[in-house]
């Protein structure tokens, strides 16, 4: 049997076509909130209270993290200032859809300030830790070192999201295609669904 | 103490530090290099005033919204092609109005008298 399409199913599927651009528009921008939400609370709420609580922290008279008022401020300066543009350029590539250009790049933009953001940790002087050992002596605990590691993987991770725009650049097409191929057979889904109806 | 309680934790960390024993001795020159351009960037960062990172953040976030719905980004096309098509519809009125202006100056003498070229009547004795 063949259903007639009528003017009225066009205009529901207009509707329908509209409904679903704006749940997918609302589900990337939900997406991007949220994602921008635990950028803050990570690189913002949890570092800043870590590191006022760290100030004058001193464990059982053992362990003596000594940080000065003006550390203290450019440390917080720093992780406040990066933490907002991380977030920023957080909303932007995770609002954004999957595999597209723009998110690509603004993931690797990410990357490369989150390399800004781990460096200037070091200006907290938390990176040198001192252990008084009570009629012993002291020792220190570079952990610069450790930084530098964590950037060498950074490096890395710069290189992964280069290929991946160059993938996404030279792809286009297809990923196009595939997202094209995706909603057509949702459309044609709800059609089935509704004719069944 | 965590990890020496949970034995899972401990092989976790153990495999962990065996990783990154092995990629150490690759990645930190690259982390060294990593420094080198960091530090020299970092100078150009201004300090002391967040207002430039707050207006960044908001710039990336609006950008974002408005960029990446398609519902806004279909609106705008709208927008936008209704104006294309105002200027287009202009151009043509504007060019209606030059060849109407066109019509109007032509003098009277001009006007050829097409009424002369019209057929003339099928005669049936002609055609006998």
């Amino acid at each position: 049997m063949i259903k007639r399409v009528t003017e009225q199913d066009n205009i529901m599927i207009d509707e329908d076509s509209f409904l679903e651009e704006l749940n997918r528009d609302a589900k990337n921008i939900i997406r991007g909130l949220g994602f921008t939400a635990i950028y803050i609370i990570t690189t913002m709420v949890i570092p800043y209270f870590t590191f006022t609580w760290v100030k004058e922290l001193s464990i059982f008279g053992i362990v003596d993290i000594e940080m000065t008022q003006s550390q203290y401020d450019k440390i917080i300066f720093w992780v406040l200032a990066f933490g907002l543009v991380i977030s920023g350029s957080a909303f932007f590539s995770y609002s954004s859809p999957p595999q597209s250009i723009r998110g690509g790049v603004f993931a690797l933009i990410q990357v490369i300030l989150n390399c800004f953001y781990i460096w200037s940790y070091k200006f907290s002087g938390a990176t040198e830790i001192q252990f008084d050992i009570v009629n012993f002596g002291f020792f220190y605990l570079n952990l610069q070192q450790m930084i530098i590691t964590y950037l060498g993987i950074y490096f890395l991770t710069i290189l992964l999201k280069v290929y991946d725009i160059i993938d996404f650049v030279v792809n286009r097409e297809k990923i196009r295609e595939k997202r094209m191929e995706k909603l057509r057979k949702a459309k044609e889904k709800k059609m089935r669904k509704r004719a069944k109806k | 103490m965590i990890l020496e309680t949970n034995i899972v934790l401990e092989i976790i960390a153990q495999i962990i530090g065996i990783i990154l024993g092995i990629i150490q001795p690759i990645v930190t020159p690259i982390g060294e290099l990593m420094v080198l351009w960091v530090n020299y960037l970092l100078e150009y960062f201004p300090y002391g005033n967040l207002t430039l990172y707050i207006a960044i953040f908001i710039i990336l976030v609006v950008a974002g919204v408005i960029i990446n719905a398609s519902i806004i980004g279909r609106l705008l096309k709208e927008k936008v092609e209704e104006f294309e098509d105002k200027m287009a519809g202009k151009e043509d009125e504007e060019e209606e109005t030059e060849e109407d202006g066109e019509l109007n100056n032509l003098e009277e003498n001009d006007i050829e008298d097409f009424s002369e070229d019209e057929p003339k009547e099928y005669n049936e004795e002609d055609s006998s």
